[in-house]
């Protein structure tokens, strides 16, 4: 038998970072699944699924990580893996949005929409916002469950930021894969599929 | 995985460089709509496309949201209404134009087009009850819109029937005269005519095509002048090979907007799904303009020596880009230069820089044709006749579709101006030098033969 395992680590981004850290997971008989790295302003996150034999505590996993990696202050956060998760829709039935918000940089932009998100039941899945020439830029991935009318939250959040220079959209993700990917044939089909 | 860049080129198409879908046009076979009695035949119409268009209107305004898109216009095109009220006479034909006006009205669609005639190799009696009724009807009625196709690459040219076009646009002009002779923007004389144009004025259902079809016109003049002005502000070393590259991958990008949305928009209202027409339609707004890109080209005055080569360039580019983006490509697809409509080529007009001779000879390399040109009021019936001939023969010659819609503006002269509002815009009148030199010609009638099929030289 096996446990299954999540792990996450945060330190100054460096050469090597991973290297150790899964170097001190296959000294453990760890066997990673599954990795998501970025890096973010200067940062480095890490969050990868792995099985692990049983008898080694999750304390060990995290020691042997902590002390693996070099130089620096880092965190590394360790915790049992539900497999149903990976399965479970966080929303029942919905279709994935792009919501994106532009505009001049102020406090509480994204507190503002994503408690406005969370409201209606919208779950964001992928999230990203950086500064471009003062502009402030937040383009986030939005699952919106199917009994939601897309016209009446578009009204919604133009309403969030009336007074302000910010412009807000929620657009079907198709459009971006239609103008940006060569396979289109996979849209183009569930689209006939509607009728 | 989208990427960041990815999802802001596409939000700046939209909300920055004025890329839009131009119309989602509906058409609809009227062939079953037949009847002796005119008043029985209008019923039928009007009940043949409520049942489709009725929710065309809502069903864009659903997908609008869902992707963020505007649709501009909403159309109809429909079978060749000298077909469906053949027997009919000229008052019958009338009556029928308004029906049509009525349902349009009825349903919200902004124009509809079919109201058409082939008439290449010669006229029926149909079809020339039809073309004498097209005074009153485009005068007194608001959304019909009317095409004649004139001559094609098969049958050659029809020169009575481009002559009795010469005395009718003068015809239409006058009776519209109050609006500048607008009655005339509702009409295109058409060189082989496309079954499957979403554009109007010379959208119109072919004999071909599917009971109910959604055709779509995509729109981005602004969308690939900017591509252009990025490119060639970004890298100062480019040449126009690289240029045509850029707008390549910008026409794959808008042909792709339109297919998604014809087809969404087709499976809704359980319609055939038929083409996307990436033709580039200019609108009166600045930077949505064809003229702009032969410009940010480096043309500087269009119409000068070099804007032929530079509209060839832009024309090959954008369907090539489109093509690899779509199977379902048709319609025109190429780049307008409708005169009016487009704000830097009326400009251009009023500056004296671009000539009705220098605007024919881009029409060789380009769709559509002489389009949304004004002339003097007073040309003569004749001369308009012949400028129909010129682009007519380019058309015939070279295999392509050419077409006129030509405005004779009464009571102005050659450098006035005249403004058709909305999309329709404003320009000067464009001069006809030595207008009087064809008469002879014209009036001569009968058929100019269809030319040689090969020695292509």
């Amino acid at each position: 038998m096996s446990q299954s395992i999540v792990l996450s680590v945060l330190t100054r981004d460096r050469v090597g970072i991973i290297a150790a850290a899964t170097r001190a997971l296959f000294e453990l008989d760890a066997n990673i699944d599954a990795i998501s790295q970025t890096v973010l302003q200067g940062y480095f996150t890490i969050i990868l699924t792995a099985d692990l034999p049983d008898g080694v505590s999750l304390d060990t996993v995290r020691d042997r990580v902590s002390t693996c990696i070099p130089g620096g202050e880092l965190s590394v956060s360790i915790q049992k893996r539900d497999r149903a998760a990976q399965t479970t829709r966080v929303v029942r039935e919905g279709d994935r949005f792009v919501l994106t918000i532009i505009g001049e940089d102020r406090p509480g932009i994204i507190s503002r929409i994503s408690g406005y998100m969370t409201s209606r039941g919208i779950n964001i899945e992928d999230l990203y916002a950086y500064l471009e020439d003062e502009r402030f830029i937040l383009i986030g991935e939005v699952s919106i469950p199917k009994e939601q009318d897309v016209h009446l939250l578009q009204i919604d959040l133009e309403g969030l930021w009336r007074e302000s220079k910010v412009t807000v959209r929620l657009q079907h993700v198709d459009i971006f894969t239609a103008t940006n990917e060569i396979d289109f044939r996979q849209i183009t089909r569930s689209a006939s599929d509607l009728g | 995985m989208l990427r960041s860049e990815d999802i802001m080129s596409t939000i700046r198409m939209f909300q920055q460089e004025n890329l839009d879908v131009r119309t989602v046009t509906l058409g609809v076979n009227l062939l079953d709509c037949s009847a002796s009695d005119v008043g029985q035949m209008c019923r039928k119409i009007r009940r043949k496309i409520m049942s489709k268009a009725e929710r065309l209107v809502a069903v864009c305004d659903d997908t609008e949201s869902k992707y963020g898109i505007p649709i501009v216009n909403k159309r109809l095109a429909v079978t060749p209404i000298s077909a469906v009220a053949a027997g009919q006479g000229e008052e019958g034909f009338l009556e029928v134009a308004r029906a049509l006006d009525k349902t349009c009205e009825e349903a919200r669609i902004d124009l509809i087009g079919g109201y058409t005639a082939l008439v290449q190799k010669g006229a029926t009696e149909a079809e020339l009850a039809l073309l004498r009724s097209l005074p009153r009807v485009l005068a007194e009625t608001q959304r019909v819109c009317s095409s004649v196709n004139v001559a094609s690459s098969k049958a050659g040219i029809n020169m009575d029937a481009v002559a009795l076009m010469g005395r009718l646009l003068k015809d239409i002009a006058e009776r519209t005269a109050d609006r500048g002779g607008f009655g005339c923007a509702k009409l295109v004389v058409f060189a082989n005519i496309p079954e499957d144009n979403p554009f109007m004025a010379g959208a119109y259902l072919g004999y071909g095509e599917p009971e109910f079809v959604i055709n779509i016109g995509v729109s981005g003049p602004g969308v690939v002048k900017r591509a252009v002005e990025r490119a060639l502000s970004s890298d100062k070393g480019l040449d126009l090979g690289d240029v045509a590259e850029e707008i390549k991958k910008t026409s794959f990008r808008v042909t792709r907007v339109g297919e998604l949305i014809g087809r969404e928009v087709a499976a809704a209202i359980k319609a055939e799904f038929g083409i996307v027409d990436l033709s580039l339609a200019p609108t009166p707004k600045v930077g949505d303009s064809v003229g702009e890109i032969l410009q940010a080209m480096g043309i500087r005055n269009i119409g000068a020596p070099g804007s032929t080569a530079a509209l060839a360039l832009l024309n090959d580019a954008v369907k090539k880009g489109g093509l690899f983006a779509s199977s379902s490509v048709g319609g025109l697809s190429g780049a307008f230069i409708p005169v009016c409509e487009d704000c830097a080529l009326a400009d251009a007009v009023e500056k004296g820089h671009l000539r009705l001779e220098k605007l024919e000879a881009m029409t060789s390399v380009c769709s559509v044709g002489l389009d949304m040109v004004a002339v003097p009021g007073d040309t003569p019936a004749e001369t308009i006749a012949a400028i129909i001939a010129d682009e007519m023969a380019i058309g015939v010659i070279n295999h392509k579709t050419t077409a006129v819609r030509i405005i004779p503006v009464p009571g102005k002269k050659a450098g006035e101006k005249v403004s058709f509002g909305g999309l329709f815009g404003e320009s000067a009148i464009i001069d006809v030098p030595r207008g009087n030199g064809a008469q002879a010609f014209v009036a001569r009638g009968g058929r100019i033969p269809a030319p040689l099929q090969s020695l292509n030289n």
